[in-house]
């Protein structure tokens, strides 16, 4: 099976995008899903630009919002696997508040989250998963902010399914977004993306210097956390999280139990 | 002019005066009266001040009664509140305890809230409020208090008790006074439909087979979330409660990409938070429904009032250029058919449809004829032909393309907010800019063709014009200075052959609910239309017609 369209991709040479479009694709072909069985909802960004080099049910909504209008797809056709492609801006800034949303009621979604921690597509700004005194274009004087942890944010938000993989590590990348496609609930794998033209801090080296595998997955919430945050050393990758015994919000639907919302044939 | 007769009952919210009147005006259909019930209220839950006005009426479709002709207060502070538009003629129903003076009105004062106490229960003074009206306006002895035990079935038996005695006794106080009221003859048939205005476009939601609805908490627009969220599983569609109205609208078109139905409501501010998914439901060609509940702004403004000021907004909402339609039912029955004639222009066409209400209509309580049966608007989802020839956005004369959605095989397409090429994938290229832009350019002048001339009542060669909630306040107006009234309930596009209707008028004058005159400026954008004045005013209450009969009268 081939999902190439007439337009190869335009990301800068080196970028991790590269890694995680070959990932998803491979896990597509991995899990054997055809493509009437799902549809990818991509953000805006260097990561939703992906939309144009994929040829499946593509959605490529507005900056931050893809979560809500997956949230749509979803519960208009629950047989449809539905995943989430987007980046630290969008679907960390902008759409916060609809992250939290979909993970607290364990929307049946796969969100993919390419972290660059940067903006790239509008030339370098900071983004909320920038470490703290990262210079953008925007902050000259280095971020003040916190920076924000995708991982943590989605156990305490609800998820279901968390993990957080490394780009450069297509194999790895590949088997994770697998398992987070097979999870039935919310699922979030954070994808560390380095920005080989704008984010000349956390590098290719810089992140294979630090970059280490969970030896297992967390008992507990608190373990996951713990593990999760970045150390000065250290950043785990891995399944952080993997609970199969949550019900996903279309399954507590009962008009929802015996068919689909909209049936089209 | 018609004979109105205006019954006013009020006391703090959460004294019962929201549900007491809904019964009053139930009861009142029921007897057979003409009847309208328009109901006040402030942006808090417990204490302040609300207060219900039942209009009973010789004619139908009746506007807010200019006088009230019976006025309950439940507290003292009720009265104070309502003192300064009470007349001499104004029967005043104020409990003993209150210990009114007035100069106006004439004043009864009945020991009622003795009666609520009687029972061990200050809370059932509203039923007590309506077994006295009961017998003053005549209605048959037991058809309020049956009324009211349906509204309370399931709760307790001791508060059935209280409300059944308290009704009798209150009867029986009522019987001592003689007011001699003249009431409207009660000669309307007795099986018309009560409706809000809200309840009319969730009813033609469900009968153009609405999949999916999200909406967000918003005065005025929450009845119909309401309404909706409660009638989801019979009618096997589906509700969502969303984070935010950005939420909402993104939730709504996705569900619209997969083949639902699809719609989302809100008012004033909620509307602003949605612009840019309009516009997103322009661009991918998603076919949703937009409810609009308008309410006095800037900001929050005046959250529980009702106002006619975001028409521009919506007419010109979402940005860059594409098709859409604006409708704004002027009643119930249009509420109705409407709403299902929006799913059918947004099936048609794939275009966002934007219906417009406002609090008045959303929230008044009307008696009107049976909706009519409609059938289910058909999906406009074709199946593509062969996998290698499909295209989503394939250039058509009309501008409208072949639809597919998730789970058909061979009809995988990109639905993609950049500008895209016919497959959906980005182009930036000025040709095919040109060629896409022609093509959403194209469904516009379509879909104007497609859009019915304004209902005319023709009086003279003088007219009034209105749009939305305000027919009758217009019609109203124009019958007492006999003068044509135009009334618009599509309003965008403007319908073709406009100017040639319009110009047969001498004097043509514009009324709305608005400070501006919006859809004035609309028709001049649109026309070659000459108007000689527009009225408005946006004070949060709805347009007196005596007021504006006397400011037009000086124009003629």
């Amino acid at each position: 099976m081939s999902f190439e369209t007439k337009i190869f991709p335009t990301w800068c040479p080196g970028c991790g995008d590269f890694g995680i479009w070959a990932a998803l694709k491979g896990s597509i072909k991995q899990l054997g899903l055809k493509t009437n069985q799902f549809t990818i909802v991509f953000d805006i960004g260097c990561s939703g630009n992906m939309s144009s080099f994929l040829k499946v049910y593509g959605f490529h909504g507005l900056h931050g919002r893809a979560i809500p209008a997956a949230t749509g797809i979803k519960l208009a056709n629950h047989q449809q696997k539905v995943i989430v492609v987007g980046g630290d801006g969008g679907l960390l800034s902008e759409g916060l508040t609809h992250f939290v949303a979909a993970a607290r009621s364990n929307m049946d979604i796969k969100v993919i989250i390419h972290n660059n921690q940067v903006y790239g597509l509008t030339t370098g700004q900071s983004s909320p998963t920038s470490m703290k005194g990262t210079k953008g274009k925007a902050t000259p004087l280095g971020v003040v902010e916190k920076q924000l942890d995708p991982v943590s944010l989605s156990i305490v938000g609800g998820a279901t399914f968390v993990a957080r993989s490394y780009a450069g590590n297509i194999p790895e990348t590949t088997k994770i977004i697998s398992s987070a496609i097979s999870h039935k609930g919310f699922s979030v794998v954070e994808v560390l993306q380095p920005c080989v033209t704008f984010n000349k801090l956390n590098t290719h080296s810089w992140f294979q210097q630090r970059v280490s595998p969970l030896v297992s997955i967390p008992k507990t919430d608190l373990e996951a956390l713990e593990k999760a945050v970045w150390t000065e050393e250290k950043i785990h990758l891995g399944i952080f999280k993997d609970d199969s015994s949550a019900t996903p919000y279309h399954e507590t639907i009962p008009i929802l139990k015996s068919k689909t919302l909209i049936q089209y044939t | 002019m018609p004979k109105t007769f205006g019954i006013k009952i009020a006391g703090p919210q959460g004294s019962g005066i929201q549900s007491a009147g809904e019964t009053l005006f139930r009861a009142a259909v029921k007897a057979g009266f003409y009847a309208l019930g328009y109901l006040e209220y402030n942006s808090l839950i417990k204490g302040g001040h609300s207060s219900y006005l039942l209009t009973l009426s010789d004619t139908p479709n009746p506007n807010i009664s200019p006088t009230i002709d019976l006025f309950i207060p439940l507290t003292k502070n009720s009265f104070d509140q309502e003192a300064k538009n009470i007349t001499n003629d104004t029967h005043l129903i104020t409990d003993a305890s209150f210990k009114i003076q007035t100069t106006k009105g004439k004043l009864h004062q009945p020991a009622l809230i003795e009666i609520a106490k009687n029972q061990g229960n200050p809370l059932i003074l509203n039923t007590i409020a309506l077994g006295f009206l009961s017998h003053q306006l005549k209605f048959p002895k037991d058809l309020l208090i049956n009324l009211i035990l349906e509204d309370l079935a399931g709760k307790s038996e001791t508060l059935l008790e209280q409300n059944k005695k308290g009704y009798e006794e209150a009867l029986k106080v009522s019987s001592k006074y003689f007011l001699g009221l003249w009431l409207p003859h009660p000669n309307n048939a007795t099986d018309k439909t009560v409706v809000t205005g809200s309840q009319a476009i969730g009813e033609g939601a469900l009968a153009a087979g609405l999949n999916f609805y999200a909406g967000y908490p918003m005065t005025p627009s929450s009845p119909l979330l309401h309404y909706l969220s409660a009638n989801q599983e019979k009618n096997n569609f589906l509700v969502k409660q969303s984070e935010d109205e950005i939420g909402a609208i993104n939730m709504a078109i996705g569900a619209s990409f997969a083949g639902a139905k699809s719609m989302t409501g809100t008012s004033g501010g909620g509307f602003a938070l949605m612009q840019e998914g309009i516009s997103l439901a322009g661009m991918l060609e998603t076919p949703l429904v937009i409810y609009l509940a308008m309410r006095p702004g800037p900001a929050t403004g005046l959250p529980t009032w009702t106002s006619q000021a975001d028409l521009l907004f919506a007419v010109y909402s979402g940005h860059g250029e594409f098709p859409k339609v604006v409708l704004a039912p002027g009643d119930p029955t249009e509420c109705y058919l409407l709403t299902h004639k929006a799913f059918q222009l947004s099936q048609n066409y794939h275009i966002p449809t934007i219906i417009i209400s406002d609090k008045y209509l959303a929230e008044n309580h009307y008696c009107l004829e049976k909706f009519p049966q409609l059938n289910k608007v058909p999906l406009s989802i074709n199946l593509p032909g062969t996998p290698e020839t499909y295209q989503r956005y394939n250039y058509s004369p009309t501008g409208v393309s072949q639809r597919s959605v998730p789970g058909i095989s061979g009809g995988e397409y990109l639905a993609n907010s950049d500008e895209h090429s016919p497959d959906g994938l980005v182009d930036e290229s000025s040709e095919n800019r040109k060629l896409m832009n022609q093509r959403r350019q194209n469904k516009s002048l379509l879909i104007k063709k497609n859009i019915p001339l304004p209902e005319i009542i023709y009086n003279s060669d003088n007219a009034l014009i209105t749009w939305g909630s305000t027919k009758f306040i217009g019609r109203e107006i124009s019958n007492a200075l006999s003068i044509s009234h135009i009334h618009f309930s599509y309003i965008f596009p403007l319908p073709e052959g406009l100017n040639g209707v319009l110009s047969k008028f001498q004097k043509i004058f514009v009324l709305e609910n608005n400070l501006s005159g919006q859809f004035a400026k609309l028709l001049k954008s649109e026309t070659d239309l000459k108007i000689t004045k527009v009225y408005g005013e946006d004070d949060g209450r709805p347009l007196n017609p005596k007021f504006f009969i006397n400011q037009i009268k000086n124009e003629l």
